[in-house]
């Protein structure tokens, strides 16, 4: 387990205090069936879970309309950043594309952490804050039609 | 007809029989032409002429191992992809070429091989594929990520799905959006290159589709380690003579033309960012 966290691409720079705050936190690993709801919208958002195999769908279903398939996140990605900010629920939906496994972190043990001990907080947040631009960065990629006719 | 000696041959198109044209999206077809591409290197073009519209530089998209015939994938674009695009059996075009520099095999070989194809981008990089396909063991690990705008307008179907099949070849295929029922991966192609697994110092990383995408892409290959003389893009601009003549395809210092089609990324690096009218 802790070579797997410390090899996740999330970890991968933390400094070794850093890295046994972060062990600290871990709440072992878990797995999910293909087709398993992971996370659901509104559900509190206790748990952090650093993806190490497998594929999940990021989902969303509007009102009076079918599910619709946003985004698709991969092993070495994090999934779920709304334990971090209030009212710390999920914003969409998740479900296991494939069989997944995971390293489930305990968001009210990491967010104390990193009130209690700002140089992992400051590790933390940077590295969350740098996996949320590359995320917005797609999004926003996505968003361009970027293979459709030139303008 | 000696185009070595004759410049003005360069501008005198064969005429090709089309023998094949297979739709590929709603919008994009392949057409086969008889005659050969006069050993033509993955990534290439040639101007290919329709009759009575006008021409326009396409890329070879086919098997570079046969000499019968050339493939050419065109989306329908502008007056003269569209005439392509009508094109049936038996009906003729002009085509001139090859042109421009190829994608770099040679110096893949012995090393791990990344190839990040964008929509119609996959096309060039076709060839790249049958010959690496041809010539398994000269490159160690080969993966192949492909992005469309969504299932309907990926390319080369049938073919995906073989190379999907193949233990030595990994195939990541992902859409911008999740229509015609996809239950594959969804978000943009830049997303797969973190998650693959080479050795960057060995890796030589051949990208082409839109230069939104080939710039973050490189961003991304470079963030994993490649070295940035290992990362290769393809310039793509509106292209007249194809002979370094008329500077219609002129980018800074470079005629796509002639320096390209495919460049090294540390070459045109900046001038991806400059914004142009």
């Amino acid at each position: 387990m802790s070579d797997r966290l410390r090899n996740h691409r999330v970890a991968r720079d933390f400094d070794s205090a850093s890295l046994s705050v972060l062990e600290s936190c871990s709440l072992g690993e878990v797995t999910w069936k293909k087709g398993d709801c992971i996370l659901a919208t509104g559900d509190e958002a206790t748990r952090c879970y650093l993806l190490t195999v497998g594929d999940v769908f990021i989902e969303t279903t509007p009102p009076g309309r079918s599910a619709t398939l946003l985004q698709t996140i991969h092993g070495g990605d994090v999934l779920g950043w709304s334990w971090v900010i209030p009212p710390y629920r999920w914003a969409f939906d998740a479900f296991a594309a494939t069989d997944v496994t995971a390293i489930a972190l305990d968001a009210a043990k990491l967010l104390a952490a990193a009130e209690a001990d700002p140089r992992f907080g400051y590790t933390l947040m940077k590295r969350l804050f740098t996996l949320v631009t590359d995320r917005l960065q797609a999004t926003r990629l996505q968003l361009m039609d970027l293979y459709g006719p030139r303008a | 007809m000696d185009r070595a000696r004759d410049p003005a041959a360069l501008f005198a198109p064969d005429t090709r029989e089309v023998l094949a044209v297979r739709r590929e999206t709603a919008d994009t077809v392949t057409v086969t032409l008889a005659g050969g591409g006069r050993g033509f290197v993955p990534g290439q073009f040639a101007m290919v002429y329709a009759f009575g519209v006008g021409e326009s530089a396409i890329s070879l998209s086919g098997d570079p191992y046969r000499s019968d015939v050339v493939e050419h994938t065109v989306r329908n674009v502008g007056a003269v992809t569209a005439a392509i695009d009508g094109l049936k059996p038996g009906g003729f075009v002009g085509w001139r070429g090859p042109f421009g520099t190829g994608w770099p095999l040679a110096r893949a070989r012995g090393g791990d091989l990344v190839i990040v194809a964008g929509g119609i981008g996959l096309a060039p990089l076709r060839p790249v594929i049958l010959a690496v396909m041809a010539d398994r063991g000269a490159y160690r690990r080969v993966a192949l990520l492909v992005g469309a705008r969504r299932k309907s307008e990926l390319l080369y179907t049938e073919q995906l799905t073989e190379w999907r099949a193949r233990f030595d070849l990994e195939v990541e295929v992902t859409v911008d959006a999740a229509t015609d029922n996809w239950k594959g991966s969804v978000g943009v192609v830049t997303r797969l290159i973190p998650l693959l697994d080479v050795e960057p110092s060995r890796t030589t990383a051949m990208v082409c589709g839109p230069e939104v995408m080939m710039r973050f892409s490189a961003k991304e290959l470079l963030r994993l380690g490649v070295p940035s003389r290992n990362v290769f893009v393809s310039m793509e601009r509106n292209m007249k003579c194809a002979v370094v003549l008329c500077g219609h395809c002129q980018v800074g210092s470079l005629f796509a033309c002639h320096d390209g089609a495919v460049v090294p990324y540390d070459r045109v690096a900046g001038l991806m960012e400059v914004r142009e009218a």
